[in-house]
């Protein structure tokens, strides 16, 4: 069955094209340049990941471009360090907590804006602002407020809870990753409130009046109306979401001083640290590929599973 | 099957394609060699162009912008491409750009930069470039200082880069010769409303804190000259420096938290009387109207503490071989390492110059902040250099914020920080 309607697509697309004076390869000519640069910038630097991910690569040898071949050595150190499982479980709680509050502040902010609001655009200047600050300078002016006892955030608290309610956010690594995802919190909100504002736009009115005669509350057309209709909207800004606060390094870079405390890294700011600090990029590659086996998995699991709801 | 056949001859022919495009890319580029050669036939008109990446702070990066334009204007055919880097990003950046052409030729940095680059095989001997008469013009310490393996792979341009103890003369009118002293005069201030607290510094870096290990007789490796030299972190001395940190910390002479931001705006602000800092942040004190005075670190116990001393200067990358860019490497160093740039340099960054001439020049013999730094010289060490000393700044650095955070008792700090300096040994490959 489905290789029938396979062919007769095809011969659909055959038939179509002769019309129009086109090959079978004419669309793949179009798309030729940006194959040919996908190919410099993605492919050829993860087939290169992978390759020297059964080397061994180190300071010492890495100018003489020979690497020896170890095996899955890089990949069995990993995997049997218990460092490698407590770090995954931190940069899933991070990933996790991060997305949840990106998504409903963001949801809930963009229903804000799609109403009638006094001075709406200067409100959403305001909270798109995040956005335009780069994400470094932003989390050093965090980093600044967080300080004991003359950050912003600790002078409030002392003021409302007393002299005691101060937070070591920055020597306690503990408060640390916390603080980190605060500010990283603050940093991804924007995006998700304007990717949630676009889907919002698009949803016919008409679905809220029908709703509105037929007395609806806003609850009821929350859930089942805008909820739905956002869906593809939603899914893949999650799936982005979750990739690019896995792989945030920084923030938690800049919140903890360089990560240097293991109670206060997430798996790419090990990477980074045993990549450039020590020099070892045969198992810093190794363990990007992890890394990208479990994003992608968690991608392919995640979309279809929202296909599969639909 | 059909679609993976697909996929397959679109691999192919990308694959192809991008074969042919680097062909024609690397053609087009040795026609453009051709060219110039061929339109500009005398060998001393060439073009060259010297890639030049430095960490550096604001104020000596303008009298390098200064000194790269006077010297473009004498050599026209050489063009300097200044690019800035911090630290860490230098020395990683400048690894991965090693493999490919696009890394710099010459790196202006500090000395333990050399035990990355050496063992990584990406600077070359400055004495095969510069030749050997070159350096007879130099201080003999700061050359040594800039030595790895017994070679001169790094060419000094300033020596010191010492922390020092800096005081607001308008809190305290003489410098305290002992801790004690020091702490009496914090309290005194504090009682009296005048401060927060006494000492400020950077508690998060142990670049910041290793200067107090000495007062103790402790020192990170046994021996840096060793062929595997092995951390002594797990020592008496190094139980002494916890304690002593702690109690700085419990005593509320220091701040409960401060990076070097925080503690340098404290005593901006004048909420602390001293500073722990080195001679490149002088200038911005005095411009901002401090009334700055300038000491060794006060002696603890009747010991002083031994902060490092460390050289910065210029590296040579193993990549220049070209002869042409080689003569424009060699002119551009001389240059800058002349005694007028020298000197320029100084106004700047505020350390001693390592050019004999220099050395020996009124402005350096004259000025007061490079004298009062003489003292605290004679008390440094040597900051090692080896590439193991990584493993040992990562394994001060977690416990000791541990340590202030009061998580784990000073007791237990020696014994962690030999544990974590011996992993990351390992962890370099040593």
């Amino acid at each position: 069955m489905e290789l029938k309607t396979l062919q007769n697509k095809k011969q659909n697309r055959t038939g179509h094209s002769r019309n129009m004076a086109q090959t079978r390869w004419t669309p793949f000519f179009f798309l030729l340049p940006s194959l040919i640069v996908l190919c410099f910038i993605v492919l050829y630097p993860l087939f290169y990941e992978f390759w020297i991910s059964f080397r061994n690569v180190t300071l010492l040898n890495l100018k003489s471009g020979k690497y020896p071949y170890i095996g899955f050595q890089n990949y069995i150190q990993i995997l049997t360090d218990p460092l490698f499982y407590k770090t995954l479980l931190r940069t899933l709680v991070w990933t996790a907590i991060n997305v949840f509050f990106h998504i409903t502040f963001g949801l809930f902010l963009a229903i804000l804006l799609n109403r009638k609001l006094p001075g709406k655009s200067i409100i959403r200047v305001l909270l798109i602002l995040p956005w335009a600050i780069p994400q470094y300078i932003g989390a050093i002016t965090w980093r600044g407020m967080f300080n004991i006892e003359y950050g912003a955030i600790n002078i409030l608290l002392t003021k409302f809870f007393g002299p005691n309610a101060a937070i070591p956010w920055l020597s306690d690594p503990k408060w640390s990753f916390i603080a980190a995802i605060i500010t990283n919190i603050w940093l991804g909100i924007p995006f998700m409130m304007m990717t949630c504002l676009g889907g919002l736009q698009s949803i016919p009115q008409e679905f809220y009046e029908a709703a509105d005669t037929d007395g609806a509350s806003g609850w009821q057309k929350f859930k089942n109306i805008t909820l739905p209709l956002l869906k593809p909207v939603i899914t893949p800004a999650a799936v982005l979401g979750t990739v690019w606060t896995f792989n945030m390094i920084s923030v938690i870079y800049v919140i903890t001083y360089g990560a240097e405390t293991e109670e206060a890294q997430i798996l790419v700011s090990l990477v980074y640290k045993k990549a450039f600090s020590y020099f070892r990029y045969g198992y810093s590659a190794a363990l990007s590929v992890i890394i990208f086996l479990i994003l992608m998995s968690f991608s392919s699991i995640f979309i279809k599973s929202q296909k599969l709801e639909d | 099957m059909k679609n993976t056949k697909k996929v397959l001859t679109l691999l192919c022919i990308v694959a192809l394609l991008t074969g042919i495009f680097a062909a024609c890319g690397k053609k087009e580029a040795s026609n453009q060699n051709d060219q110039q050669q061929a339109s500009q036939p005398a060998p001393e008109q060439k073009k060259v162009e010297i890639a030049f990446w430095e960490q550096d702070e604001a104020n000596a990066r303008n009298t390098l912008d200064a000194l790269i334009s006077e010297f473009q204007s004498q050599n026209p055919n050489i063009t300097v491409k200044r690019t800035h880097f911090e630290t860490e990003d230098l020395r990683k950046n400048f690894t991965s750009a090693s493999l490919g052409t696009t890394g710099p030729d010459i790196v202006l940095g500090p000395n333990d930069n050399l035990g990355v680059f050496v063992p990584g095989n990406l600077v070359q001997s400055a004495e095969d470039v510069m030749g050997a008469d070159f350096f007879k013009n130099f201080d003999s310490v700061a050359l040594e200082a800039a030595k790895y393996y017994g070679k001169q792979y790094m060419i000094p341009d300033r020596n010191g880069n010492e922390l020092c103890l800096l005081y607001n003369k308008k809190l305290v009118l003489e410098a305290p010769k002992t801790f004690e002293e020091l702490m009496d005069i914090s309290k005194k201030l504090q009682s009296e409303k005048k401060v927060q607290y006494g000492l400020a510094f950077n508690k998060v870096e142990p670049f910041f804190t290793v200067p107090f290990l000495g007062a103790f007789g402790g020192q990170v490796f046994d021996d840096v000259n060793a062929q595997s030299p092995k951390p002594t972190l797990d020592t008496p001395a190094m139980l002494e420096w916890a304690k002593f940190l702690l109690k700085l910390q419990n005593d509320k002479i220091i701040p409960k938290e401060a990076d070097y931001d925080v503690a340098s705006n404290l005593f901006k602000e004048g909420k602390v009387a001293f500073l722990i800092n080195g001679p490149w942040e002088f200038g911005t004190y005095v411009k901002a109207g401090m009334d700055l005075g300038i000491a060794p670190i006060p002696s603890i116990n009747g010991k002083y503490p031994a902060p490092y001393s460390a050289v910065k200067g210029y590296c040579i990358s193993a990549g220049v071989t070209d002869p042409d860019k080689k003569a424009a490497v060699k002119k551009f160093l001389e240059f800058v390492n002349s005694k007028d740039a020298q000197l320029k340099m100084v106004d700047a960054h505020k350390q001693l110059p390592t050019n004999l001439e220099a050395l020996q020049d009124s402005k350096i013999t004259s000025d007061p902040m490079i004298a009062a730094q003489k003292e605290q010289l004679s008390k440094c060490v040597p900051m090692p250099i080896i590439t193991q000393m990584r493993a040992v700044w990562d394994a001060m650095k977690p416990v000791q914020q541990e340590l202030f955070a009061g998580k784990i008792k000073p007791e237990d700090a020696p014994k962690k920080i030999q544990k974590k300096a011996e992993e990351g040994i390992k962890a370099l490959g040593f």
